[in-house]
């Protein structure tokens, strides 16, 4: 009985006095005006595109030939304007705003996958496997990646699934430098010495030790790189290779707006905005993280 | 040094080679070839064209002759643009290319790093943080969203720059494309500048420096920059592969006859020849320039033996 109330009194000292590393780096989050605000304002937008459309008496295909080029006004519910097809422009900006999310979220898991996969076997091992495995990273930086996946959409078909895969492929290689670089410095821990003294296989250390330790850059990293896949799905739109009408992305709007700019200039405005507050919160929680994290680095 | 030039290069005969591949294979595997039209032709004149372009032979030996032709210089003709050769397209599109993004690098070099390092050394003022804000708009105003804005403003309101067009390399016409393709890159390189010029500022060996009484502006020019300008150096090669991607885009948005056009134009059509001939050249332009980066680091830093 006695023995019972020792191990709850220390556990209770160790509840008060334990900050770990997570609840600091979130202390130093929320201090950052500039991240949290981004965060609202990312939080914001992903609603609006996910629900707002249901709000919205207009789909994002309807045409309506009587309200071509309609300047944005609050009167007949085209608040945005609308388009040459007389479609509501922010029920496409609002779909294209799922669409370009989407992309970024999924195409960014994808290459993290692979890069982290990649990394950590890279690094781990290490030897001729890693100088081998580095080799063919450093080839592949030599290409210029984009053409390869404008080849790739070409030769797949404007297939939108094929997007999130062709875009994810290409970039992992960064991915891949980051986590063998911070794998090579965690396996000489003493941490790791002691599972491999205990009979663990490399698997399991790999994936019970290895890769959680990597989470803090691998965060920071991820935030960072939503904004460069909506970027490049966006450039790929925009020459006619992404995502295909009547589905839209932002960059498609963006393409198109910019050719319709001299009568229209709020189809390449707004469409533009959204996509450029999106991608400046995206890069401020992603500086905010990396400070939080990892507060040695500016 | 000679000995490492050469490995160098040795290494990249094989990248080359598999990027030549890559291009030779995707575009055969992709579904429509480039004399497949809406009306089928006659049998006799379908094999006679496959003939003509070596179309009908297994793909290995498509490849060795590709290879083959490359080897001195020579890309083959267009499929598309029928009177021409990959190679006089290229020359007649490359000194757009070049022009534009050989200004743009230099341009975003230069400015760039001369804006970073001033921002360092003020840091925390209201200068610094100008610079850090208008980067911050460089980084996420992608060249797709900035090129249309720019002709919109200068343009069509204020009507003092040409929308579109070449005109035989006019400056006035250049004004725009340039200042589109730069500005993600004097972003990027202004922020990376300041932060290694802020580290390099707080280093042992600038206090040393600062400690015999030599001037402040002396010491920056002699001995900070030549530190700070390293990960600059690093990042050139990325920079031109940026720009490379960038030029596609605006030499599309200001209708500027250079290789990226004719890239897209040749990916959509099947252009099998235009379009490794283009990726060919992009990736051994890369490769020059990675090998140029490594030469300079290892001038610039001494600790980097070669």
């Amino acid at each position: 009985m006695r023995l019972l109330k020792k191990t709850d009194n220390l556990e209770m000292s160790y509840s008060l006095k334990g900050r770990s590393l997570w609840v600091d780096a979130r202390r130093r989050l929320f201090q950052n005006k500039a991240a949290v605000i981004s965060l609202f304002i990312l939080i914001f937008i992903s609603i609006i595109s996910v629900f707002g459309p249901f709000f919205i008496q207009y789909g994002f295909s309807d045409t309506d030939w009587s309200s071509i080029y309609q300047p944005p006004s609050l009167e007949n519910g085209h608040y945005l304007g609308t388009d040459g097809n007389g479609r509501d422009l922010l029920v496409r900006i609002l779909h294209g705003g799922r669409l370009s999310l989407s992309i970024g979220v999924i195409a960014t898991f994808v290459s993290v996958f692979i890069g982290v996969i990649y990394g950590t076997i890279a690094g781990f091992f290490g030897g001729k496997l890693d100088t081998f495995m580095m080799r063919v990273v450093e080839i592949l930086y030599a290409m210029p990646y984009l053409i390869f996946v404008i080849i790739l959409m070409v030769v797949f078909g404007r297939n939108i699934y094929f997007l999130f895969i062709a875009i994810g492929a290409v970039e992992w290689l960064t991915m891949a430098r980051i986590v063998r670089g911070q794998t090579i410095s965690l396996k000489e821990k003493e941490f790791i010495e002691t599972s491999r003294a205990l009979g663990q296989s490399n698997t399991l250390i790999i994936i019970k030790h290895i890769i959680p330790n990597l989470a803090g850059p691998i965060i920071v990293y991820i935030t960072l790189m939503v904004p460069s896949v909506i970027i490049l799905e966006s450039f790929l739109s925009f020459l006619g290779l992404g995502v295909q009408e009547p589905l839209t992305s932002w960059g498609v709007l963006i393409s198109e707006g910019s050719r319709e700019m001299e009568t229209a200039w709020w189809l390449l405005i707004f469409p533009g905005s959204f996509m450029v507050i999106t991608l400046a919160s995206l890069n401020f929680i992603g500086d905010g993280l990396r400070d939080a994290i990892d507060p040695k680095e500016y | 040094m000679i000995k490492f030039i050469t490995k160098r290069l040795l290494i990249a005969i094989p990248t080359l080679l598999i990027i030549i591949a890559f291009g030779f294979i995707m575009m055969r595997v992709a579904p429509g070839g480039p004399f497949t039209n809406e009306r089928a032709l006659p049998p006799e004149i379908e094999r006679n064209i496959q003939e003509a372009y070596n179309l009908n032979k297994p793909l290995y030996e498509q490849f060795f002759i590709y290879i083959k032709n490359l080897s001195v210089g020579d890309f083959g003709p267009s499929f598309k643009y029928k009177d021409f050769t990959v190679n006089e397209l290229i020359i007649s599109g490359l000194p757009v290319s070049a022009t534009l993004g050989l200004s743009s690098i230099i341009i975003s070099l230069f400015l760039g790093s001369f804006l970073g390092i001033i921002a360092a050394v003020k840091r925390n003022t209201y200068f610094d943080y100008s610079v850090m804000s208008v980067s911050l708009v460089g980084i996420c105003v992608p060249s797709f969203v900035m090129a249309p804005i720019l002709s919109l403003f200068f343009g069509l309101y204020l009507g003092i720059l040409p929308t579109s067009g070449w005109n035989g390399g006019s400056i006035l016409n250049l004004i725009l494309p340039i200042t589109a393709l730069s500005l993600p890159q004097i972003a990027v390189i202004s922020r990376m500048m300041r932060a290694s010029t802020i580290e390099v500022l707080n280093s042992n060996f600038i206090r040393t420096a600062r400690s015999k009484g030599l001037k402040s502006s002396y010491i920056i020019r002699k001995h900070v920059i030549r530190a700070s300008i390293l990960p600059i150096i690093e990042y050139l090669a990325p920079a031109s592969a940026g720009l490379m991607t960038g030029s596609i885009i605006v030499e599309q948005i200001f209708g500027l006859p250079g290789i990226g056009r004719y890239f897209v134009v040749g990916a959509l059509q099947r252009d099998y020849t235009l379009v490794s001939g283009v990726m060919i050249l992009y990736a051994s332009l890369l490769i020059i320039l990675i090998l140029i980066t490594d030469i300079l680091r290892a001038y610039l830093d001494p600790r980097v033996k070669i």
